[in-house]
């Protein structure tokens, strides 16, 4: 059975446990880019390990790099939890990641601009 | 564009021909597939941008009433009112094929507990009720969007790949197929040509001298 992991701060990730997903708390990016390297390919192989893995908004803004490991691959999904908000100008790193994908499609950023 | 370097044969220009063509064929089938692909893309990106939108809302929302839960309650409670979970779905994935792109497909099975939630009313304020509450209507929508932006990504880069090819194979390779396959025919013309110019002077000696044989045997 394929596992969904999360990894922030305690404040934001807390209330996943209830749900069922697997916790782990970071205390900064440093240790929540540590966390997802070893639990990324963990059981990856008889089918037990993470399809996806959450992120918190503000770490992974700093963890460009490690999680760009993974985009080539189809598993595990890592993605940015939504839990920063856009305003205005200023889009959260999540809204950032989907602007980056449009302007590498398609050369141009046709969904952000207004 | 500078043509390649052969043999100007007509061996070659037969292979090159040949080369042009399957360089065309190529061409249409990746522009088709690219176009494809950017539709399907789009589709995909414009859902994901605005379920992030719409969840990045309803998170702020979770956050407050969690931030007010863990405010109302001792530190050791609340770590202990979540240590249960409420409720553990089985989540599968499977594949799909998207123009050649293997994409996830999350299905999320959420196993059914009759109860709410894995902690006692007692001790735990109201707020956290809603925190989870809300936090597990939003677990198919996250799954979702985890599903939506690996297969953004996957897409993203198949299309960049994708359009690297069509512009190689339009600007480079097929213009170069052309110029050289110009060259060698016009270097076979010249041969051609060179050819029959050096019959129709061999024809011209040969006449002369049968004319200049003529003229001695008429003298004598």
């Amino acid at each position: 059975m394929y596992k969904i992991g999360i990894i922030g701060d305690r404040a934001t990730v807390a209330g996943f446990i209830a749900l069922g997903y697997t916790v782990y708390e970071a205390d900064d990016a440093a240790s929540a880019g540590e966390i997802l390297e070893t639990i990324a390919d963990k059981d990856a192989d008889n089918g037990d390990g993470f399809a996806i893995i959450f992120i918190v908004d503000k770490y992974a803004r700093e963890l460009e790099e490690k999680m760009r490991k993974y985009s080539s691959r189809m598993m595990p999904a890592v993605t940015v939890l939504p839990d920063a908000a856009s305003e205005g100008g200023s889009l959260s790193y999540g809204m950032e990641q989907i602007k980056r994908h449009v302007e590498k499609a398609v050369g141009a950023d046709i969904l952000f601009r207004d | 564009m500078p043509q390649i370097n052969v043999n100007p044969t007509r061996m070659e220009l037969k292979k090159l021909k040949g080369r042009l063509q399957t360089a065309r064929r190529g061409h249409k089938l990746l522009k088709d597939k690219r176009d494809e692909l950017m539709k399907q893309f789009l589709e995909v990106v414009r859902e994901e941008k605005e379920l992030r939108a719409e969840l990045e809302t309803r998170f702020a929302g979770v956050r407050g009433s969690f931030e007010v839960a863990a405010a109302t309650m001792s530190r050791p409670v609340l770590t202990e009112a979540l240590l249960l979970p409420k409720a553990e779905g089985t989540l599968t994935v499977t594949e799909q094929n998207v123009m050649s792109v293997i994409v996830p497909r999350f299905s999320y099975e959420e196993a059914s507990r009759t109860d709410g939630c894995g902690y006692g009313f007692l001790f735990t304020s109201g707020e956290l009720d809603h925190a989870v509450a809300e936090l597990s209507t939003m677990t198919a929508d996250l799954i979702r969007l985890a599903e939506l932006e690996k297969s953004a990504q996957l897409m993203a880069d198949e299309i960049e790949k994708t359009r690297r090819r069509v512009n190689a194979l339009e600007n480079i390779m097929i213009p170069q197929f052309e110029e050289t396959i110009k060259a060698i025919s016009m270097k076979l013309d010249e041969n051609e040509r060179g050819n029959t110019t050096r019959l129709m002077k061999v024809k011209d000696m040969m006449l002369e001298e049968r004319l200049a044989a003529d003229r001695a045997r008429a003298t004598v």
